[in-house]
């Protein structure tokens, strides 16, 4: 296994696609969660 | 690797059995939708009755199968990555118990005779057959857990240096996990619900139970999913074409899950009685907590993507989701894998919802949560299940796999189903439509007094999703039955991917060593359950005798009959 | 660990927080709670309405296999009311959908909640947790005037 031998990665890679997908997973939880969230206020 | 004929034949029954099993499961699940339709309108169909079919979609889809795969994965995996060979015995040992539970189990379900729900919640009284059994389902899975300690201690000790393999990691924390949440399961029911059953003992304190179900209830979802997980993190990133963008998140996320998996029951239990308003809220805030290594996995799996992706020569923000091998039928588990995580975006956003307090009022105990579950165990769980249960059949068996280009499109043909399943019924629970619930005998039946013509609607586009995830299913029975009766081209052996880290590093003890957060799992769950297992023995009554669905008056023991001494 | 798992973790904490936050809005500003904790010495065994005054009412129900009593009941717009449940058999639901109103009534304890009814209309009570052969005709019905 390659377990021992750590060479570091050769192009350095920055996961800006993840963080912008991460970013729009965070919206998608916010707006689920507001839209219960205000029909629950609605409801008192 | 070479697998030995009789490991071969356990994994084999623990494979193909559940799957079996699973045809009954899904073709009541596609049924439940008709009922809740009101396009059947009846107490049964074709000879089983609706609340019998749920109980047995529940358990066999639930229980059965997901044990099953976790046995049966965990004992390749630790086979596979660690080469090292199980005890033969205690495997079968393990397996026949699972078999022998579940077939007892079963047995009563079919009969009619435990019409109580996968749940089982007492004083609802299911035949004693169905706790003794489903008790050997988990002791015997218990045992393929340990099963596995031997091997890796002595894998440690002749490799101290390295890191234990993530899959490794994965599926022990899976079954840490699972024997602390069994434990509070084997009270409820050895202590009390198989003598109270039996007639021993003549009542149980409903909400004792209640809380005991769900301080395993809450974990179970974890034991279901950290396996899928395990693909995720060592699976995927070899099958994408890229890296694992951080090992150490990984490990991370795997030791977080043994800490928060369990102390988090509450939040199943907030329109209960007997059980104070602040404790309700401590175990909402864990709850968010045990949010975050699914978060972190969101992250780092989407990083690797994103890695594998830009090898093939992506350069935008978001192009690289279209380098994958979404289609590639010769690396089908990819499409498994993504199917269950573009799910789970859906799946833990409405389970973030459902633990949060006082937002579960809206929603508890409608339809909006089998929308959501079904996003979450019938979504990653359910594909990693489908897509690993044929991985492993087709190798170890030398059997190349069956349709293969159908077999690609299983899980995307799921995913559209399922997403109009789980809308259909999350935006009818807004609305009021409950759980658990024979629909077309009321609310969905215009002749009936409490017809309800708003909810036609929403529960004809779960029927629709329903039917095609049943095709789904049909197609994935045929690759799978397909691929075990086809003729063996190989001889057969253990294949897992094996991937490789882009932020790699060398072993970090505080991330290897599980019996360190194990014992904190037990610090964390002691405090967060001490005060509401006594607030639910303190703020309740007497207790309750033994119920049967189909009578509101209490089954009392017969009072023993006298018996003759021998001279 | 790498800087982005780190700011990963670090942004995911803020949203927790940030939502739990709301929560406690919610519960303090509106008052949108859970059940109530309250001890099970006296468990009733007939429903009953109780009117403390004219916009104030107690409304103590009993969850039984196959209906809720009281059946129905009738209260002016604008009444605060105290719920109260409790079974003398298995485990039910108790279900206002349109009003937050969202509790198990499980044998042996008395769930308790709250509620303001400000808008006229018929409010059904629908059982929501599997109770038996005919879960599905059980309901009841709150009709604000």
């Amino acid at each position: 296994m390659a377990q021992d031998n750590f060479t570091p990665p050769d192009e350095k890679f920055v996961p800006r696609g993840a963080v912008a997908f991460f970013a729009l997973l965070m919206l998608i939880i916010l707006v689920i969660w507001f839209a219960i969230y205000f029909i629950m206020l609605s409801r008192t | 690797m070479d697998v030995s004929k009789s490991f071969k034949h356990v994994l084999l029954m623990e494979l193909i059995v559940p799957t079996v099993l699973l045809v009954l499961g899904v073709y009541h699940g596609l049924l439940q939708t008709f009922y809740r339709a009101g396009i059947i309108r009846d107490t049964s169909f074709l000879g089983i009755e609706y609340y019998q079919g749920l109980t047995l979609h529940g358990v066999v889809n639930a229980i059965v199968l997901t044990t099953f795969f976790a046995v049966a994965f965990g004992n390749a995996v630790v086979h596979f990555y660690l080469k090292r060979r199980l005890n033969d015995r205690v495997n079968w040992i393990s397996c026949l118990m699972m078999l022998v539970g579940s077939v007892m189990a079963a047995a009563p379900i079919l009969s009619g005779d435990a019409s109580v729900l996968f749940t089982f919640y007492p004083p609802l009284k299911a035949h004693p057959l169905f706790y003794i059994g489903a008790t050997l389902l988990v002791i015997g899975s218990w045992l393929a857990f340990f099963n596995w300690i031997g091997p890796l201690r002595q894998w440690r000790k002749e490799n101290p240096d390295a890191k234990t393999p993530m899959a490794v990691i994965g599926m022990f924390t899976t079954f840490i996990v699972w024997v602390i949440a069994t434990i509070p399961l084997a009270i409820e029911v050895v202590v009390f619900l198989i003598p109270w059953s039996l007639g021993w003992i003549e009542t149980v304190n409903v909400s004792l139970m209640r809380t005991l179900f769900w301080f395993f209830g809450h974990p179970l979802v974890y034991f279901w999913l950290l396996p899928a997980y395990v693909m995720f993190y060592a699976f995927l990133p070899k099958l994408a074409g890229g890296k694992l963008y951080s090992d150490s998140a990984g490990r991370l996320v795997f030791m977080l899950f043994i800490i928060l998996s369990v102390p988090v029951g509450l939040h199943h239990q907030f329109a209960e009685p007997a059980i104070k308003q602040g404790w309700k809220l401590f175990h909402a805030v864990l709850t968010y907590g045990v949010a975050i290594p699914s978060l972190i996995t969101a992250f780092t799996i989407a990083a690797t993507l994103e890695h594998a992706g830009r090898s093939n020569g992506a350069r935008g923000l978001f192009d690289w989701m279209g380098k994958l091998p979404w289609f590639d039928s010769k690396r089908y588990l990819f499409a498994y894998l993504l199917g269950g995580l573009i799910i789970f975006i859906f799946g833990g956003a409405t389970g973030i919802v459902n633990a949060s307090y006082n937002l579960n009022m809206v929603i508890h105990n409608t339809g909006w949560l089998p929308g959501h579950f079904h996003l979450t165990v019938a979504g990653p769980v359910f594909l990693a299940i489908l897509g690993g249960s044929i991985l492993m059949l087709s190798t170890i068996t030398g059997k190349p796999v069956k349709f293969p280009k159908l077999s690609v499109w299983v899980p995307y043909l799921w995913l559209i189903g399922l997403f109009m399943f789980s809308s259909g019924l999350m935006i009818g629970g807004l609305d009021g439509e409950p759980r658990r619930t024979n629909m077309g005998l009321s609310y969905t039946n215009p002749n009936s007094p409490l017809y309800r013509p708003e909810w036609i609607a929403t529960t004809a586009l779960t029927a629709i999703g329903g039917t095609v995830m049943f095709l789904a299913c049909i197609f994935y029975f045929m690759v799978f039955f397909g691929t075990w009766f086809a003729k063996p081209k190989t001889s057969g052996a253990l294949e897992f991917p094996v991937s490789e880290a882009y932020h790699d590093g060398p072993r970090v003890k505080w991330l290897d060593r599980l019996v360190p957060w194990t014992v904190i799992a037990v610090v964390i769950i002691a405090v967060a359950y001490y005060q509401p297992i006594k607030d639910s023995i303190n703020f309740s009554g007497e207790g309750s005798p033994r119920y049967l669905p189909t009578s509101p008056a209490p089954v009392i023991s017969k009072p023993p009959e006298e018996t003759v001494m021998p001279e | 660990m790498d800087k982005f798992e780190k700011g990963i973790i670090a942004a995911s904490i803020v949203i927790s927080m940030v939502l739990f936050f709301s929560v406690l809005v919610a519960r303090s500003s509106y008052k949108a709670d859970v059940p109530e904790c309250i001890p099970a010495d006296n468990i009733y065994t007939e429903g009953k309405a109780v009117m403390l005054d004219k916009n104030t009412w107690q409304l103590y129900y009993v969850a039984r296999m196959w209906l809720f009593d009281p059946a129905e009941v009738e209260i002016p717009v604008g009444s605060e009311v105290d719920l109260y449940v409790t079974s003398p058999d298995v485990v039910h639901g108790f279900n206002i959908a349109s009003k937050n109103v969202n509790m198990m009534a499980v044998p042996g304890a008395i769930t308790k909640t709250t509620v303001t009814f400000d808008k006229p209309g018929e409010y059904p009570i629908t059982c929501h947790e599997y109770c038996g052969m005919f879960h599905q005709i059980m309901q009841g019905k709150i009709i604000v005037r």
